[in-house]
């Protein structure tokens, strides 16, 4: 294997991880503020990049189309999250955790099947614009300008986000919101609000990263589950609630998949298992994680 | 709290009565009702560590898929007949929920689901890649029993002895002193440390337990079925005792039995109506979840016990 095999599967996992990682970032941001691990997160993601498939259809196949969908798809799917976010998490908060966590298995159910529903079982392809199919070479590698995107795309959002968080008032009171409901509450802030918005945001994210990941792989059912263990593995290693925490779990997870799928094929995918097992005995709350009870 | 003579003398009389009922049903009602056994067996194991550990577990069918393929294994590769082949695969599950326990149970709730979630789909995805192994997505079909037990009414009766003798033995460990420090660990594990219980051992053993009973269960639908096939491990096949336990109630030890009761019913009407099962099966654990928490039977004994006046007895006061 020369370097230019490295540079290859150094790009795809870095790709794969990115993607992974606007994936949880939008997970861990939902549990770190309102503390409820949203099951249906994968479904979502699903179900922007049907969207995304049916917005191009819609505008007659062509691969232009792609840019609509990007735009498109995730929107609706964050309008989702927060319909759902409204009538069905609200009445559910003062509930014991498992409840909530059956609450969101129980839509993951539904929106899978749903998407079988309205588009059928079979797998769907997503075309790339023109503009976007090219290649370029890097000391002897090709690489795709799609993934160059993704990467790309990736750390944008990691910085935006922390930006966001650290730099806009709205950023603190959400924080504030996160580390303290009670004493936000008292301030005048409504909570209420500020929650659904961050369901929101984080469906967003899933979509985005449902709707990126389309023209790479194809658009079927089953691409739910395993998106949603992939990012519950990030967020377990990264640390609840933590997007830096998420940024480099998931970049270490995309690259040790994609050399692990060179090397050892069979296992690769025990792989990401195996380390979250081991860092869930070994420090819980992860790398950048606090301590929950 | 012992369970009074006359809870004792309607269970041994619906036994009797379930016996008897036997030859004289037709075939497919035979089946339901192996089919009621098997999973209320199923789910009475998940109740185990959910209902009375504390413990929430998505991943449950692993062991229910993993009781099943080794069953399936030794009937297609060994001459070991059908009933040691249960008891061998039950065995072997059981081995495999310590182990899973034993690495899982250091997280802490939270953190356990996802464990045991991605334990779940972990087997699945090894199950159906290991095509030279397992058969893959096509499972294994074709298992041939002994024409004893390949008649339903035969098979019904082995399964309702083996479930009867296994919920009895729930029963007992769950009203055990082990049983009530396991719910007194659910209840505040804190303060269970404090009296001087070893709660990650208390957990671990009621986690075993679980699995044996779940890989028995799936040993005996492999007899009931003749096939297993990957989806047996996937994280919807665990939605069902899930939603088994919430459709039951989770405070009341016939839960199980009433869930599964009900589940079977919905799934032979619906079935019939519509292929978007995991939409109803989805449907159904929000409605539960939202407005019937505590299931069926809690909402039977919050509701209409007290109207015959009858209190409610688990220990859970």
């Amino acid at each position: 294997m020369d370097l230019r095999d490295v540079i290859e599967i150094t790009v795809g996992g870095l790709t794969n991880g990115m993607v992974l990682f606007i994936f949880s970032a939008g997970l861990t941001f939902v549990f770190g503020v309102l503390h409820i691990l949203n099951f249906a997160h994968g479904a979502l993601y699903m179900l922007s990049a049907y969207i995304g498939f049916c917005v191009a259809t819609m505008l007659g196949g062509s691969p232009n189309a792609f840019w609509m969908s990007l735009l498109v798809a995730p929107v609706m799917v964050g309008l989702i999250g927060g319909v759902i976010e409204v009538f069905l998490l609200r009445p559910m908060y003062k509930r014991e955790h498992l409840m909530q966590l059956l609450l969101t298995y129980s839509l993951a159910l539904m929106i899978v099947d749903a998407t079988k529903f309205i588009w059928g079982p079979d797998p769907k392809m997503v075309l790339l614009p023109q503009v976007l199919t090219g290649y370029v070479s890097l000391m002897g590698a090709t690489i795709s300008v799609y993934n160059l995107l993704l990467i790309a795309i990736g750390f944008l959002i990691m910085i935006g986000i922390s930006l966001f968080i650290n730099r806009t008032n709205l950023g603190h009171i959400i924080r504030a919101g996160a580390f303290d409901p009670e004493m936000t509450e008292s301030l005048g802030i409504n909570l209420k609000v500020i929650y659904t918005f961050i369901f929101c945001l984080g469906s967003w994210m899933g979509g985005l990263a449902g709707v990126l990941v389309a023209p790479l792989t194809t658009v079927a059912q089953g691409m739910d589950a395993g998106m949603l263990l992939e990012g519950f593995a990030v967020v377990v290693i990264g640390g609840m609630g933590s997007i830096a925490g998420a940024f480099i779990a998931a970049t270490i997870v995309g690259l040790a998949s994609s050399f692990g799928l060179c090397w050892v094929p069979g296992i690769a995918i025990a792989f990401t298992f195996l380390v979250m097992a081991v860092v869930l005995i070994v420090r819980p709350w992860g790398l950048f994680g606090r301590p929950i009870r | 709290m012992k369970p009074s003579k006359k809870r004792i003398i309607l269970t041994i009389l619906v036994f009797c009565l379930l016996a008897v009922l036997g030859p004289t049903l037709p075939n497919y009602y035979i089946r339901v009702l192996t089919e009621i056994a098997i999973l209320t067996l199923f789910v009475q194991s998940l109740s185990i560590i959910l209902s009375y550990g504390g413990m929430t577990s998505f991943g449950h069918a692993a062991f229910y898929g993993f009781g099943a393929y080794v069953v399936a294994i030794l009937l297609r590769d060994t001459s070991i007949s059908l009933i040691p082949a249960i008891f061998i695969g039950a065995g072997l599950t059981a081995v495999f929920g310590m182990i899973v326990g034993a690495v899982c149970l250091r997280a802490a709730s939270l953190y356990f689901a996802i464990l045991t979630l991605a334990i779940s789909q972990l087997l699945f995805v090894l199950v159906f890649q290991w095509y030279s192994f397992t058969n893959g997505d096509n499972g294994i079909h074709g298992l041939t029993v002994s024409s004893w037990l390949a008649d339903s009414t035969n098979y019904y009766y082995f399964v309702l002895v083996v479930v009867g003798l296994s919920l009895l033995a729930i029963r007992v460990i769950l009203n055990s002193p082990f049983g009530y420090t396991l719910r007194s660990i659910r209840d505040n594990a804190a303060r269970t440390v404090f009296l001087g219980a070893d709660v990650w051992l208390h957990r671990l053993l009621a986690f075993t337990i679980a699995s044996l009973f779940g890989g028995l269960a799936g040993g005996l639908y492999v007899g009931y079925d003749h096939m297993v096939y990957p989806l047996l491990f996937h994280w919807s096949k665990s939605a069902e005792p899930l939603l088994m336990v919430i459709l039951g109630g989770v405070n009341s030890f016939l839960g199980p039995l009433v869930g599964a009761v009900l589940f079977v019913f919905m799934e032979m009407i619906l079935v019939k109506i519509t292929t978007y099962w995991l939409f109803i099966l989805g449907l159904t654990i929000l409605i539960l979840v939202m407005f019937f928490p505590k299931g069926i039977m809690g909402f039977v004994e919050d509701r209409l016990l007290p109207l015959m006046g009858r209190v409610k007895d688990d220990g859970k006061q």
